[in-house]
């Protein structure tokens, strides 16, 4: 929780990091509000699912991040993508199943990777990107890099038995990897009384004999601050560390859903907590940033994101002939 | 100007239609790109569908409170944008849609199929190859059957059709032609008729009735002035009495009756290895139609008929024939067959038999000829007949005993053993 | 050369590829300094120390997780599943993160997973299970089984070669049972190559794993005491499997008998004959036949199991009738 200590970290981090992680959670912000209108339009297949509220989480873990390091992103961590290489044309080629997007048109929404930047392609099976992240992590750090790992999941995902088996692994092989867990209140419709009994997730960090901690994941500066301390500790003495970040899911589980189950009263509180606002709000207090410079990164982005959407709507997609090409690897 | 549809968007995996709640703008209106221009809902879930482009209304094709297809058009906007090609697929598929859920043939390289055996002509599936068995079908008549399988092999099907025509009542196996000419070639030579099925039958029925039996004819000429005088004299009151005119072929059919009656042999069929005595006598007629078509109607019985009443029923049987209303049991059941090819004005010819039945008489047109008569030429109406019979059960020397009693029996006929005497 | 049981050319292949390539690994429940459950990995920890080769605590899905992530990174992971029965506990992770992999994100993950299966030692139905058929149904994986010491090495290093999953089926009949004299270096058996492992005109059987040795010693029965010649093909790839040597084997033979010691229903068996049906239908001059394991799980008791599985007695009359069909 927001400390004096965490104040002052705050405080003497460098401008240009708050000016870095706003933008990237307006771009977040802004492409998923055109993924919808895509989705409304009839342009996309399937489902759209979004990030909205929870971008601080994934900004705050790519600004700690180092070039080495592995992602294994979760269903709402737009920003994981946007900053570990991907632009926004990327995330649309893959929501419309074009032929240049990530899976080539052979996956949909948010299953996709980009090996380059270090991220790995989520499956729908919640809790088993874990053990895979740790495998990838083992594996770099054998060739001595200073690798790290992190990994985001929901309050549901940790109900999983694959959670639980990983969890357990990289505890006792002491895998360096930051388990982060977004607690948004809701597994597609189940609240988080009905997923789980214990008090707050993190207390299972006990159980598996990791470190944990519980913030709050939509203020950004929080976040920030305690990725930090935690990456800089975990890359140096290699362990995981269990970190719930308390969070809202601000749509329905996907655009398909109506959100009609959601309390009411959430929604405003996480409405006022938006971790946007909450950063535009910081900035300005510091003096970091004004209205108008503010508006103007707005409109900057939502020109680049709606251009990014004219032109992966324009290119092909796959060619039919190529279905059964690379199930492996030499065809 | 490009024109961009409007669509009806996915709401939801399992979402098949959606509802058009409100437009919010109306025909002629301008719009910019992501402006609100309509409301939708599923059952699960409400949308607010943006402009994909900017441009002008130019139609709104469902109604407010009217269901569409998930990925519809359901809209037009008219706008210099290109819109999105997903669009233009839906355009295609909702327009193409009723075509779409007919499966047709292809040109695209199939993906899910294997491609499949290369077979040949002479290559027999297992289930053909046991049906060809069980029927005594020869490796010979396979050759002969036209395979419509791949590289022209024979199917099952094909097969079945083959035996069917081979079971016909009357004939043993068909034999189609072997093979057909490219109809190109065919036109160069002249007027391609393709055979009728009636044709098709009649052919096969005449070959495999040559490949069946040991065709031998043998011929005799019968003096008939005295029939010729009789008809001559009486046609008139029997046309009246009976309403139907007195023919040769009704003469001969009596005739023939009579003196079948004493050839058990010559009345027989052959079925597989049994030679069958017919019990009763019954003849056909062969009737030439005017499509060319040959039918054979059967005067049932024609041994316990008079002239008369064997006359009639071959009228009744004419006329049923030339009126395509014969009944299948108007054909059925001949034990022998007649064929009046004089009528064409023929001497004498060579008919085939009518399987399975074992002889067939034909009958040559009656001319006057001279005849030597105590040394002296006199003029006589002469008939030439001829009955070609199956060598493999009938002998010469049988074939000749039945022709010489026919000839006395002709040649004997009166008018009261006809029961034409009071005319 | 020495003589090498089957589950010591495993053992043979593990401690070769781990001599020559640094980027494998062999992890997995007790494979460690206890060597595994059937000893497969005995001494390697020793040799090439617990940073190549450790235990994971019991947990199937996260192995194979773990495996994935290290081939990601261009390591070459082998897995051992103490069981492949306990390998259905973790499907998930073969069929839907490895088996999917390259074909979404174009990221090859080269691992072997070792699965030690089949019965006929009261394994029950929790320690004997044949489940290569669901394996093969996996778009993505590749599924090896070798029936001799010698394909069990080749096909190991192949595996561990190859860029993508393989699931290496070792039969634990076979581990002690099998034996051939090897040279000390064992090459690569390429995967997706069937063997002809006897000739023969009257019937072909087409096996793999256990059921190859039953099947030979059902043929040379047949060939001393009924003078029936039969050709006997042991698969040894079953994903993917020899299509070439199969259709070849039904042509030089039209019987064709399969012999598999897993389930009958959309067993690996309904494939081949499929296959035969599609491919070799002109070729056929008698019915398909199976000899498989009824759909019942694996019995314990030593009277139900030897009903269970086929034996050569149950193979020869299969192909008595087939011939004499």
């Amino acid at each position: 929780m927001w400390t004096d200590d965490i104040a002052a970290k705050v405080a003497a981090v460098d401008a240009a990091v708050w000016s870095r992680m706003l933008e990237l959670m307006v771009l977040s912000r802004k492409t998923d509000e055109r993924l919808i209108k895509l989705y409304h339009q009839g342009a996309i297949r399937g489902s759209v699912f979004a990030s909205i509220g929870q971008e601080a989480i994934g900004a705050a873990a790519v600004l700690n991040s180092a070039a080495d390091d592995l992602f294994a992103p979760c269903i709402r961590d737009l920003p994981v993508h946007l900053g570990r290489g991907y632009s926004p044309v990327d995330i649309f080629r893959q929501a419309l199943g074009k032929t240049a997007g990530p899976t080539r048109g052979r996956d949909g929404n948010i299953h996709y990777g980009n090996p380059g930047g270090g991220v790995y392609a989520m499956i729908s099976h919640l809790g088993a990107m874990l053990s895979v992240l740790a495998g990838g992590v083992m594996a770099r750090r054998r060739r001595r890099e200073k690798t790290i790992g992190f990994a985001f999941l929901g309050d549901g995902a940790t109900s999983t038995g694959d959670f639980h088996e990983a969890m357990n692994l990289i505890a006792v092989r002491d895998i360096p990897v930051l388990v982060i867990i977004e607690n948004n209140h809701y597994a597609y419709s189940t609240p988080t009384h009905r997923q789980y009994r214990c008090e707050n997730l993190v207390d299972r960090a006990l159980g598996y004999g990791v470190d944990g901690l519980l913030i709050d994941g939509n203020n950004p500066g929080e976040v920030y601050i305690t990725m930090k301390d935690i990456v800089e500790d975990i890359r140096s003495r290699p362990r995981p560390f269990l970190l719930e970040c308390d969070t809202m899911r601000m749509r329905g589980h996907g655009e398909h859903d109506s959100f009609a189950y959601a309390v009411p009263r959430l929604i405003q509180k996480y409405t006022r907590r938006d971790p946007i606002r909450m950063a535009v709000r910081g900035m300005k207090s510091a003096g970091l940033i004004t209205d108008e410079v503010y508006e103007a990164l707005e409109k900057r982005v939502e020109a680049e994101v709606r251009e990014a959407s004219r032109q992966a709507l324009a290119e092909p997609g796959p060619d039919p002939a190529t279905l059964c090409d690379g199930v492996y690897t030499d065809a | 100007m490009k024109t961009t549809p409007i669509l009806m968007p996915q709401m939801g995996q399992s979402i098949a239609e959606g509802t058009v709640i409100k437009w919010h703008c109306q025909v002629g209106d301008e719009v910019t790109a992501d402006e609100l221009i309509v409301d939708v809902e599923s059952d699960k879930v409400s949308f607010e569908v943006g402009s994909p482009v900017a441009g002008k209304i130019i139609d709104c094709l469902v109604s407010e409170g009217e269901r569409a297809e998930v990925g519809s058009v359901i809209g037009h906007i008219e706008s210099e944008d290109d819109g999105c090609p997903e669009a233009k697929d839906a355009e295609e598929r909702t327009t193409a849609k009723k075509r779409r859920h007919q499966p047709a043939r292809s040109n695209r390289a199939p993906i899910n199929t294997d491609d499949l055996p290369r077979m040949t002509r002479d290559w027999l599936s297992p289930s053909v190859a046991r049906m060809a068995v069980l029927n005594n079908v020869t490796v010979a008549e396979l050759g002969t059957i036209r395979g419509s399988g791949a590289s022209h092999r024979i199917s099952r099907q094909d097969l079945m059709a083959y035996l069917a025509r081979r079971d016909i009542p009357g004939g043993a196996a068909s034999l189609s032609p072997s093979a057909t000419a490219d109809e190109k070639q065919l036109a160069s030579l002249g007027r391609v008729v393709p055979m009728t099925s009636i044709r098709r039958t009649i052919a096969d029925h005449m070959v495999q009735s040559i490949h069946t039996s040991a065709h031998v004819t043998m011929v005799h000429a019968v003096d008939t002035t005295h029939i010729v005088a009789l008809r001559n004299k009486i046609k008139d009151a029997f046309l009246k009495k009976h309403g139907v005119k007195m023919t040769y072929t009704g003469v001969m059919l009596y005739a023939t009756a009579q003196v079948l009656k004493e050839f058990p042999h010559i009345n027989a069929s052959v079925i597989g290895n049994n030679i069958v005595l017919r019990d009763d006598i019954s003849l056909g007629c062969a009737v030439a139609l005017d499509d060319q078509s040959l039918v054979v109607p059967v005067v049932k019985n024609a041994d316990t008929k008079t002239f008369a009443e064997i006359t009639c029923e071959l009228d009744r049987l004419i006329k049923l024939a030339r009126g395509q209303n014969l009944a299948r049991a108007d054909v059925d059941g001949g034990t022998f067959t007649i064929s009046n090819f004089g009528s064409f004005g023929s001497l004498f010819g060579t008919p085939i038999i009518n399987q399975p039945q074992v002889a067939i008489l034909g009958m040559g047109a009656i001319t006057k000829t001279f005849v030597p008569v105590d040394n002296q030429p006199v003029i006589r109406d002469l008939l030439y007949l001829s009955l070609s019979f199956d060598h493999r059960v009938i002998d010469g020397a049988l074939g000749g005993r039945f022709l010489n009693r026919l000839q006395e029996t002709v040649e004997s006929l009166t008018a009261a053993a006809m029961g034409v005497d009071g005319l | 050369m020495r003589e090498m049981t089957y589950i010591g050319a495993i053992q043979a292949g593990m401690e070769q590829v781990l001599r020559e390539d640094p980027s494998v690994v062999v992890f997995g429940q007790d494979v460690g300094g206890f060597g595994g459950a059937f000893k497969a990995t005995e001494g390697l920890q020793k040799q090439f120390g617990e940073d190549r080769v450790f235990d994971t605590p019991i947990c199937e899905s996260a192995m194979l997780g773990l495996a994935l992530g290290l081939a990601s990174q261009g390591m070459r992971p082998i897995v051992e599943m103490q069981f492949a029965d306990f390998a259905t506990t973790a499907i998930h992770q073969l069929l839907n993160n490895a088996g999917t992999m390259h074909y979404r994100t174009g990221v090859s993950a080269s691992m072997t997973v070792r699965a030690p299966c089949g019965g006929g030692m009261g394994g029950g139905p929790f320690h004997s299970e044949e489940l290569e058929a669901i394996f093969c149904h996996m778009p993505g994986i590749k599924v090896v089984y070798p029936a001799t010491s010698a394909d069990a090495r080749g096909l190991l290093l192949a595996a561990v070669q190859d860029p993508d999953p393989v699931i290496f089926l070792e039969n634990k009949y076979l581990y002690r049972r099998e034996k051939q004299l090897l040279p000390k270096h064992g090459d690569p058996v390429p995967i997706g190559q069937a063997s002809v492992v006897r000739n023969g005109y009257d019937a072909c059987v087409l096996t793999y794993g256990a059921m190859v040795p039953e099947t030979l010693h059902a043929a040379s029965h047949l060939s001393a005491e009924e003078n029936y010649e039969v050709m006997v093909v042991d698969l040894r790839s079953l994903k993917p499997y020899d299509e070439e040597t199969i259709i070849a084997a039904v042509a030089a033979t039209s019987r064709v008998l399969i012999v598999h010691e897993g389930w009958r229903t959309c067993g690996f068996g309904a494939e081949l004959a499929a296959l035969i049906a599609e491919k070799a239908f002109h070729l056929l001059d008698a019915p398909v036949r199976r000899v498989t394991a009824p759909d019942v799980p694996v019995p314990f008791a030593r009277e139900l199991e030897d009903v269970y599985r086929p034996h050569a007695d149950t193979i020869a009359q299969a192909l008595i009738e087939l011939i004499e069909f």
